[in-house]
């Protein structure tokens, strides 16, 4: 991989100028994906000096540093036990150990990679992402544009309230991609289902969504109808990991797997 | 660019181009047991620990590094030593290629982790690939080296 120029800018606002100079100038998060992706850089720009990678925590929101490695994340103890403990579940099978030391949550997001589950996890949870000039944004929107992101990502806000949660990630092994991942909350008496690695990016089922959260009574034929909705309204494919119909297949089971855990989990 | 590592405690200056990768770098410096495998961070036999973390070195740029601790498998002599005596009783060596990784992550492990289960072992080693052993022994010596207070 060739980097022509390696830059600490003095400021944020120096950082977003030089991104903008030139669509070869790129943002380092993590940089474990960087090699796989990009062949040639003209300006790397490093924020390292500039965004830490803090987690702080408050009554109502865990504000985590975009340059905060998933290992951090996954052992903190205050997002083990937030929703099921959803988020550490999504990373702890991440590659290994020494990857999740390097790999950022700010790399992450920003990377949309449609096979992450930690984007599954973080939309099920409901964050909001703070932008250097866009300012804050929901993930959900961020991950529904279609635009190349082109601003800096400062921090990403977890809400910290009363819910439960379910995490699930089918992989052939522990060091492959997820051939599908579903992330379930239930989180102020809301239901959120996101499926992601289908194998488009982590989507929230949203008929699905509205079906159950108005729903009167919860019983076995309405989560069958909920999970059927959600195979309905995302789109599947086939790719060599799984084929769009074992896909579908799985997410209907674990969709309604899912529901059950977390509504039991919350009575 | 110059950049001012701290490699097994020593400081090492070294000229490096602004794409090259920590592994190249510490194998021009000839610390060669740091090894090449996959070369995009999957099997893990590139592993040193920067700062005491272990880290894929074939997917870390050098020029990030300045002023940094890197540890590889020398900076651990006495521990590696004794992981190895282990290794050896339960006939869990047999190419060597990724002892040098897999002691360096067992013993950040016992820096990070009291008194580990298997499980927690295991998943904690996930992303060290040994292609001879197929596990157990290694999991067994390594279990013995934590209970081991020599």
């Amino acid at each position: 991989m060739d980097v022509l120029h390696y830059v600490l800018p003095n400021s944020l606002a120096e950082a977003y100028q030089l991104l903008h100079e030139d669509l070869n100038n790129h943002v380092i998060g993590g940089g474990v994906w960087m090699k796989n992706t990009l062949k040639s850089i003209n300006t790397l720009i490093e924020l390292k000096h500039l965004i830490g990678e803090k987690i702080e925590v408050t009554h109502e929101v865990i504000k985590i540093d975009a340059n905060c490695p998933l290992r951090q994340l996954e052992i903190h103890p205050v997002i083990k036990d937030l929703y099921d403990g959803i988020i550490s579940q999504s990373i702890e099978k991440i590659m290994g150990v020494s990857i999740r030391n390097v790999a950022t949550i700010g790399g992450t997001v920003v990377g949309k990679y449609a096979f992450s589950d930690l984007l599954a996890a973080l939309l099920a949870v409901d964050v909001t992402l703070v932008f250097f000039k866009q300012g804050r944004m929901e993930l959900s929107k961020y991950l529904e544009s279609h635009e190349k992101n082109r601003d800096i990502l400062i921090s990403i806000e977890i809400p910290i309230k009363k819910g439960t949660g379910y995490f699930h990630k089918v992989s052939t092994t522990h060091l492959d991609f997820a051939i599908l991942n579903l992330a379930i909350t239930q989180i102020d008496h809301q239901f959120r289902i996101v499926i992601g690695a289908r194998p488009g990016i982590a989507s929230c089922a949203n008929q699905a969504m509205e079906l159950i959260n108005h729903a009167k009574e919860i019983d076995d034929t309405l989560i069958n109808e909920v999970a059927e909705c959600c195979v309905k309204e995302l789109s599947f494919g086939s790719n060599f990991r799984g084929s769009e119909e074992y896909r579908m297949t799985l997410a209907k089971v674990y969709v309604a797997r899912g529901l059950w855990e977390v509504i039991h989990h919350a009575s | 660019m110059l950049v001012n590592l701290i490699v097994n405690g020593q400081p090492r200056s070294i000229e490096v181009a602004k794409g090259e990768f920590l592994l190249d770098t510490l194998r021009h410096l000839d610390y060669l047991s740091v090894r090449r495998g996959c070369d995009s961070s999957s099997c893990g036999v590139c592993t040193v620990l920067v700062n005491g973390k272990p880290t894929p070195s074939c997917s870390l740029l050098t020029v990030r590094l300045d002023q940094q601790e890197i540890t590889t498998v020398e900076g651990i002599a006495k521990e590696a030593e004794k992981l190895a005596t282990h290794f050896g009783h339960e006939g869990a060596d047999q190419c060597g290629y990724c002892n040098p990784s897999m002691a360096l992550t067992v013993y950040a492990m016992k820096k990070e982790l009291k008194k580990p289960t298997l499980e927690q072992i295991k998943a904690y080693l996930v992303g060290n690939l040994c292609r001879c052993t197929g596990y157990q022994a290694q999991h067994i010596a390594i279990l013995h080296y934590l209970e081991d207070q020599s």
